[in-house]
């Protein structure tokens, strides 16, 4: 498509939904967010870079039939300032969608100003009191664990992306068929241009004695994969984990074993606290990886590479101070390769719908002595509708 | 994933919370004689009924209030589910107790968080009282000794007014409470909470009185901290019914997810 016929593409869909909310008022629904973000990036040698952008999400519903539901959800996002200058082909990167159908587009795209739009839910779910089936890009969260999910094959987080809390979709269909006492079975297709490319699992989940548990089986890209995971609780604490041991099926690729063990308490007065750890047999030494993980890399991940070096710790403390504002303080160790991720947050939620956040990102490393590789600040108002 | 746990944990203490005050509401209906009597009628009362309603909460502070919608069901102590209505950032998040566990759904991530369970017993969103002593009221019957001081008038409602201390092995951070029962509908209209000192920490408020789901029952509830000036929380019960049966399967983590 030009990109004029993307932007018209854009006005009509958007005017379609529109009308239909006049029209068919009583099944359609939508909602959002508009966020303005501000980055200010500060490298190891004291360069700083500016970025500016605006993020606007639509989520929109329709219910076409009491069991079957139309789910649709874009992301618009406009970026301007210095950094453009410095990353020229920016709009180019962002073009790529690695989805069946190409849904994205960068539909202005200069050095001053890159427009993009990406469609990154649609979907149609169909359910009754024993089945739910949704096929289309989707996200398929099976994860238990909270911040690092070896299970989660499908959509993959990385935790410094703080900004794409929806997470990259996947064009798939997934089936889950429920079980007595909540148990239930389910099957996940990611579909993918290249058979290499493809995954499908399946998974069964039950409780029993107060913890939920999963075990899954599959093919992920190039591998076998087996995981097992599960959330209880030792005492008044949460106790969480996942694993997963993938085998290669084809060449190029990796054996790899990734498990993730968790712990998350409430304090009395005082603040949630959450503990993880991470081991990744495929972890390596380099410590300028962990910069990987910056939004501004472009911060993707796979569930291999969860992070890039093998033992992690991840420590989190934060709660409400008063009902408007909260602090949060999180720290990742990347242990064997002497790197340190810290991430304070303040959210102050200005008016009902209006939110904003002062968020920290520094990453430290000790190659011969500690000093800072990176710091990012980031200043976002958030309004929601 | 920091400023969702916020909002997650915020969310969760405050259903808790909800949860038995709402059991607090359906409490002391048609009872009589001995103050023991009067409480223990209140704890059967929350076995085995099951609850639907819409609520309001507001909180309120000198320079501004919050509101948060909801919707819940209930049934006996041991299943809740609650959904946000409305702020529209929190909308369609749901809240599953189902006997000892906890889980949250967010859908705008399509995510399915198990809490721990300290998630019950702490502090709800660090504002006026602590979550633990609203789940505690729940177990009033185990943890203190009554004692029927006499009678007094609440807003022109007559009223009994109990003294509880609580047992020694009890796990209750008050040192004493003084609540005020409407003698004719039994319902809670005022109580104290006093800490270990004797100091007063809280005051619990019972208002608008009226027939809801076929029950006669204080539809406003407030909550004001002793030493905060112009510091409240307020419940409204916007709707209420009562004993419509509810399947267990309601109160699945599958059900999260179509409440919506």
């Amino acid at each position: 498509m030009k990109p004029k016929h993307k932007v018209a593409f854009l006005f009509v869909l958007i005017s379609c939904s529109a009308t239909a909310q006049t029209k068919w008022k009583e099944n359609f629904s939508y909602r959002g967010y508009v966020k303005d973000l501000r980055l200010i990036s500060i490298d190891a040698k004291g360069h700083t870079l500016q970025q500016n952008f605006i993020h606007n999400r639509f989520n929109f519903r329709y219910q076409l039939k009491s069991n079957l539901k139309f789910g649709l959800e874009l992301r618009n996002r406009f970026f301007y300032g210095e950094f453009l200058k410095y990353v020229p082909n920016y709009g180019d990167q962002l073009e790529y969608d690695p989805g069946v159908i190409d849904m994205t587009w960068s539909w202005i795209n200069n050095r001053e100003f890159v427009a993009h739009t990406t469609i990154d839910r649609m979907w149609l779910n169909w359910s009754n009191d024993k089945w739910d089936i949704r096929i289309g890009r989707q996200r398929i969260n099976w994860g238990q664990n909270i911040v690092w999910n070896p299970n989660d094959l499908f959509n993959v987080l990385n935790f410094a992306n703080f900004d794409y809390e929806e997470r990259p979709p996947a064009d798939a269909l997934k089936i889950e068929h429920y079980l007595k006492k909540g148990g239930s079975l389910n099957f996940g297709y990611k579909f993918a241009k290249k058979w290499e490319e493809t995954v499908f699992v399946t998974m069964y989940r039950f409780n029993k004695k107060l913890y939920d548990v999963q075990i899954l089986a599959g093919k992920y890209h190039r591998d076998a994969a087996v995981g097992l995971g599960w959330a209880g609780s030792i005492k008044n604490a949460g106790f969480k984990g996942e694993a997963t041991y993938f085998e290669p099926i084809m060449d190029s690729s990796d054996r790899a074993f990734i498990t993730s063990v968790s712990v998350d308490f409430l304090m009395k007065k005082g603040p949630y606290v959450v503990i993880s750890t991470l081991y990744n047999t495929l972890g390596t030494s380099d410590l300028n990886k962990l910069l990987q993980l910056t939004p501004t890399a472009g911060g993707t991940l796979d569930v291999k590479h969860l992070m890039p070096n093998k033992y992690s710790l991840f420590v989190q403390a934060g709660g409400s101070v008063t009902p408007l504002l909260s602090l949060n303080l999180a720290v990742i160790g990347a242990i064997d390769i002497k790197g340190v991720f810290m991430m304070p947050t303040i959210a102050y939620n200005l008016k009902t719908n209006l939110d904003l956040n002062i968020i920290g990102q520094s990453f430290l490393g000790d190659s011969d002595k500690w000093r800072f590789l990176s710091n990012g600040i980031f200043v976002r108002l958030k309004q929601s509708f | 994933m920091n400023l969702r746990m916020s909002a997650t944990k915020k969310i969760t203490l405050l259903i808790s919370a909800i949860i038995v005050i709402t059991a607090s509401v359906l409490a002391f209906t048609n009872a009589e004689p001995t103050v023991n009597e009067i409480i223990q009628k209140a704890q059967d009362k929350m076995q085995g009924a099951t609850t639907k309603g819409t609520l309001k909460i507001t909180t309120i502070r000198p320079s501004y209030t919050r509101t948060m919608d909801l919707k819940m069901w209930s049934k006996g102590s041991a299943y809740a589910l609650t959904l946000i209505t409305s702020p529209v950032k929190d909308k369609g998040t749901v809240f599953l107790k189902r006997q000892k566990e906890v889980w949250t759904w967010i859908p705008t991530i399509e995510q399915l968080t198990k809490l721990p369970p300290s998630a019950m017993a702490s502090n709800w969103m660090g504002t006026d009282l602590t979550n633990d002593d609203l789940v505690k009221e729940s177990s009033m019957v185990d943890d203190y000794t009554h004692t029927l001081l006499g009678k007094d008038s609440i807003d022109g409602r007559q009223c009994y007014k109990i003294k509880s201390i609580p047992k020694e092995n009890a796990a209750v951070v008050w040192g004493k409470l003084i609540s005020w029962i409407d003698v004719k509908d039994f319902i809670q209209m005022k109580t104290e909470f006093y800490d270990e000192d004797e100091e007063l920490v809280n005051t619990f408020k019972a208002s608008v009185i009226k027939v809801m789901g076929g029950k006669t029952l204080a539809s406003r509830l407030e909550i004001v901290p002793a030493d905060k000036k112009g510091h409240k929380t307020r419940l409204d019960y916007l709707s209420l019914s009562f004993n419509e049966p509810i399947e267990d399967n309601f109160f699945t983590t599958q059900n999260m997810k179509k409440v919506n």
